[in-house]
């Protein structure tokens, strides 16, 4: 019952005008934030989404290209290159370039094909505008340190707090973090990008621009799910709209001939933005049941990683000592 | 001046949350375009599976050694799949499934209620050809239909015109034998439920309603291409198929509106009757003439079809499996 009361209790609510909220603000704060700080590194993005997708609809061996080349680009990106660029919203336009472009290709190619129902056409809708208000509620509700009550640590009032009650159960569960000199409960980590320790820390979301913890981890969690379905049922929808599909079972439809999509244009790009969904869709579905996992067994992402990190670095020091030590013997 | 006041303040309202309410007007115009019923496939009245048998146009009397509707009686709801690499063994196949030359059947045990006609536009297709005649003797054999398959190819020198071909296949068909039912149908596509009985019902019917390439949807309530049924009476009546829809579509949306024309509406049966797989193959470029046509059809309804139908039958012959006539038209 505790792991999942952190799925329960994680929620926020009367985070703003629910009206404002259901207008998407979403994007409008985005926009805002652009026309403010325009960066080369969050423009470039929404023309190059765009631009790679027209490209990859031209030929087999274009889609194959750029359906290869480009998650190796963004994840050499988010390793390396973007390291160094902390709060890039990089991620966070590439994030709203693509949903907006495949959005755009379902709409305005897949749609007039006249091949789905309005009830299928409902249920996608449903989980494109469920994925959009979630992942709105999880940047609206990350953890910020300036609204919370944390307070700077001072030695003095710690001692004296300490002294008060010793018994209390807070301040034996909370600890100083080294870097941000706050005082945290014990479940809190540092997140170099928000400059900040989060409570019960997953990890810091690039795609969001935001960091996953207590505050927003159930509101991420329902994100992952719908858009999730959105990308794949949207992908399903597409790919059997322009390919050649059968009846696999429980009247779910499968392609099972796409040879004759690149005859011409809109079907190539139906075609090919399917793909690219059903990508999308099958890693927000990995990262999903990853966390499902980690609820389960009772942990965080941050905390398996500083885990596996630290059994690293043991094991580095273990060989390093050994060779030391053997390294003295042969002398 | 109370009125100038609301007014003042509504304007004051609208002038602060201007953004706002614009956002919320584009929003909501999105919602419509992404939600309107006319963008999407459509739901259509049909004819129930209990009441398919009491629906059909039989073209003799029944009594009391006339053929049942076996298929109607098999509870069985499995789909059927075509065999996609059939043996081209005709000579053989017909003498398995006891057809005659010419690709004729009748049930010998009974006497059948039906006598249809299934007529097939052609053109260098030979493989779909063959893989469609081989899946549709048995299967209309196990309907108890007395049928004759008949198969028109185009010669080679013009675009093809899938509508004269029909209206060629019923003249010719005539000529043969007084059928009572014609079955117009594509041969790419392959009926998956026995239970579709292929015979005429008492209105005109659209037989493909559920096709696999459209995701087993309807486009759209007007569509009566694919496989239609329709009975030699209203085929007349209506002055058959246009002559001048050359190239790819236009002919089934100007016979739907032919129909519409001569009073008689269309039926199709429920959705998991009317199955039908698509075999594959490349889509066609449509023609752009067509919407030209389409406009000024219901000027040609009386003057162009099956009255002013010319043509040339170079060659015919009566395969094992089904009548075949080249035609120059």
């Amino acid at each position: 019952m505790k792991l999942w009361s952190r799925l329960l209790t994680g929620g926020c609510f009367g985070c703003g005008n629910p009206v404002r909220a259901a207008l998407g603000r979403f994007c409008g704060d985005g926009a805002a934030s652009l026309r403010h700080r325009v960066s080369v590194d969050a423009v470039l993005p929404l023309l190059l989404v765009p631009a790679l997708l027209l490209l990859a609809a031209l030929n087999l061996a274009c889609s194959l290209l750029v359906l290869v080349a480009t998650p190796l680009f963004v994840y050499y990106a988010n390793r390396n290159f973007l390291r160094f660029l902390m709060r890039s919203k990089f991620f966070l336009c590439w994030l709203i370039a693509s949903a907006g472009c495949l959005m755009a290709v379902f709409e305005l190619a897949v749609v007039p094909l006249l091949e789905i129902l309005p009830e299928e056409n409902y249920v996608f809708i449903a989980a494109v505008v469920g994925g959009i208000l979630t992942a709105r509620r999880t940047v609206k509700c990350q953890y910020s340190a300036t609204s919370s009550q944390q307070q700077l640590f001072d030695p003095m009032r710690e001692t004296l707090l300490d002294v008060d009650d010793s018994s209390d159960q807070a301040v034996t569960e909370s600890h100083v973090c080294q870097t941000c000199k706050r005082r945290f409960p014990r479940k809190a980590y540092h997140c170099r990008v928000c400059q900040t320790c989060v409570p019960g820390r997953e990890y810091h979301c690039k795609w969001l621009d935001c960091c996953i913890g207590y505050s927003n981890y159930r509101w991420y969690m329902i994100c992952l799910f719908s858009s999730a379905v959105a990308f794949i049922y949207g992908s399903n929808l597409a790919i059997t709209s322009v390919c050649h599909p059968f009846l696999f079972a429980f009247g779910i439809l499968l392609p099972d001939d796409c040879s004759d999509v690149y005859f011409q244009y809109d079907m190539a790009l139906c075609f090919v933005s399917s793909i690219y969904s059903l990508l999308i869709g099958l890693v927000l579905s990995y990262y999903f049941f990853k966390h499902l996992w980690l609820l389960a067994i009772g942990t965080t992402w941050n905390e398996r990683k500083a885990a596996a990190a630290a059994k690293h670095k043991n094991q580095t020091n273990q060989e390093e000592n050994q060779r030391f030590t053997s390294h003295q013997l042969l002398l | 001046m109370k009125f100038f006041k609301i007014i003042r303040i509504l304007y004051g309202t609208i002038q602060k949350n201007a953004v706002d309410l614009l956002l919320a007007l584009v929003l909501l115009l999105l919602v419509v375009f992404c939600l309107h019923p006319d963008r999407f496939a459509v739901h259509y009245n049909y004819i129930d599976k209990q009441s398919i048998a009491s629906e059909l146009e039989p073209a003799y009397w029944p009594k009391i050694n006339s053929c049942k509707l076996n298929s109607l009686e098999s509870k069985k709801s499995t789909l059927l799949y075509p065999n996609e690499n059939p043996k081209i063994d005709a000579q053989g196949l017909a003498q398995k499934y006891n057809v005659q030359i010419g690709g004729a059947w009748k049930p010998l045990d009974c006497k059948p209620l039906f006598n249809v006609a299934i007529i097939l536009p052609y053109r260098n297709r030979l493989k779909q050809l063959s893989i469609f005649i081989n899946y549709i003797h048995p299967y209309l054999q196990l309907q108890n239909l007395d049928y004759t398959i008949f198969v028109i190819e185009q010669s080679k020198n013009k675009e093809f015109n899938r509508g004269k071909l029909f209206n060629v296949g019923f003249t010719e068909a005539m000529k043969i034998r007084n059928f009572h039912c014609f079955i117009f149908q594509d041969i790419d596509l392959i009926p998956q439920n026995p239970e579709n009985i292929y015979t005429c019902s008492r209105l005109p019917r659209h037989m493909s309603s559920n096709v696999n390439t459209f995701r087993y949807n309807l486009p759209y309530s007007g569509l009566f291409g694919g496989a239609i049924s329709i009975t030699k009476q209203q085929f007349q009546q209506v002055n058959g198929f246009s002559n001048v829809y050359f190239g790819w579509g236009g002919e089934d949306d100007d016979f739907y509106s032919r129909l519409q024309n001569k009073g008689y509406p269309i039926c199709r049966f429920c959705p998991d009757v009317a199955q039908y797989y698509m075999l594959s193959h490349k889509k066609e470029a449509p023609n752009k003439e067509r919407f030209t046509y389409l406009k000024s059809g219901s000027k040609r309804y009386d003057t162009d079809g099956l009255r002013n139908l010319e043509y040339k039958v170079l060659d015919q012959k009566l395969e094992p499996l089904y009548s075949w006539f080249l035609v120059d038209i």
